[in-house]
């Protein structure tokens, strides 16, 4: 009986020491980045989904320079519409809500994950795949249009 | 005199350990998720899955099953969600067989089974997603308390809803003994699911 608690003890800490990994394998973003000006814009990501479905882009916008910056919208070849959203709960209840605008403070992170703000893509023309690129043009207040690639990457 | 001292010591150290492990043993578990006490059987149903085949909640006693309301066209919400779910079932292993996670969608004008399986294909074909008429479909989110609100159609893409995201877990028993809020986190639902797997 002790032994297999024993046992049990330590399979315990081999899968908790190796679970940060696993999670952090899941959908996590990859390596595609951009930057122009003092905008950097990394690990930008879609999720899969099939032609006329909805999916999402999600990234990391860094504002490494000393003034403020807005990001204002998107524009997106591949889908039927293409809007800055944010998720948000009451409760238990989550609800979207198209955004003007997102603010990029001087010097902060500003991250677009799932359940919080994201790239909305509509009724899209054709399927997305893991592993396929999607281009979009991004619009800042102050640093204008920068285009990026999104890799589509598998739950 | 020397070696008598040390027969004492050991004795008291494997006594000490055996106390440990008995006391460890007799703590109750402690749910992560919301508790539903007292449990009561959940609110039966039967509907249709990705492969136009009947399913009955009814059928999977004797599995822990996973409950989420949702719709394909969720842009956010409901992959993020169904992502979580395959993560939990990988966290599981072989405990998974005895679990089943179910996708039941909020959206039957859009979600046929057809297209239920296209969608569950590209995150975990494991999953099984469920649809039906309005008329099916009604009473069953209103006996799990699932809030459901069409949104303007933003583009002529298709309506948006506003919708509870719990996730609902029931026992081998058949009784709904647990929920989660949006964004669980999956080791604490996969522990949680494991535990309910393995008490008796």
């Amino acid at each position: 009986m002790s032994r297999r608690k024993g046992l049990a003890f330590i399979s315990c800490l081999v899968i908790a020491a190796t679970l940060p990994a696993c999670n952090a394998a899941g959908g996590q973003p990859t390596e595609a980045s951009a930057a122009a000006g003092d905008l950097r814009l990394t690990g930008v990501w879609a999720r899969p989904a099939g032609a006329g479905e909805t999916t999402a882009v999600y990234l990391t916008i860094t504002n490494e320079g000393a003034q403020g910056d807005a990001l204002l919208g998107a524009s997106c070849p591949i889908a039927a519409m293409c809007e800055l959203h944010e998720t948000r709960a009451e409760g238990d209840v989550v609800h979207m809500e198209h955004q003007d605008r997102l603010e990029l403070p001087a010097g902060a992170e500003v991250s677009l994950e799932p359940g919080g703000a994201h790239i909305m893509l509509m009724d899209l023309q054709s399927e997305l795949a893991p592993g396929d690129l999607v281009s979009l043009v991004l619009r800042f207040e102050v640093a204008g249009e920068i285009p990026v690639e999104a890799e589509v990457v598998a739950p | 005199m020397k070696g008598r001292w040390w027969v004492v010591l050991g004795l008291g150290m494997v006594g000490l350990l055996v106390a440990l492990v008995a006391w460890e043993s007799s703590r109750p578990y402690t749910f992560h998720g919301s508790l539903l006490d007292p449990a009561s059987p959940a609110p039966d149903f039967t509907l249709t899955d990705q492969n136009g085949d009947p399913f009955r909640l009814s059928d999977q006693r004797d599995r822990v099953v996973l409950i989420f309301f949702g719709y394909t066209h969720c842009p956010d919400v409901c992959p993020a969600t169904l992502a979580l779910f395959k993560q939990t079932r990988e966290l599981l292993g072989s405990l998974a067989e005895v679990a089943q996670f179910v996708f039941i969608t909020i959206d039957p004008a859009r979600d046929t089974s057809e297209r239920l399986r296209q969608h569950l294909d590209r995150i975990d074909p494991t999953i099984i997603g469920l649809t039906g008429t309005m008329e099916d479909l009604e009473p069953v989110w209103a006996a799990y308390g699932v809030y459901r609100a069409e949104q303007p159609d933003p583009g002529g893409a298709g309506p948006l809803f506003d919708h509870t995201a719990r996730v609902y877990v029931v026992d081998r028993q058949g009784d709904l003994r647990l929920s989660f809020p949006f964004g669980f986190d999956v080791d604490e639902l996969s522990q949680d699911v494991s535990h309910l797997i393995e008490e008796r």
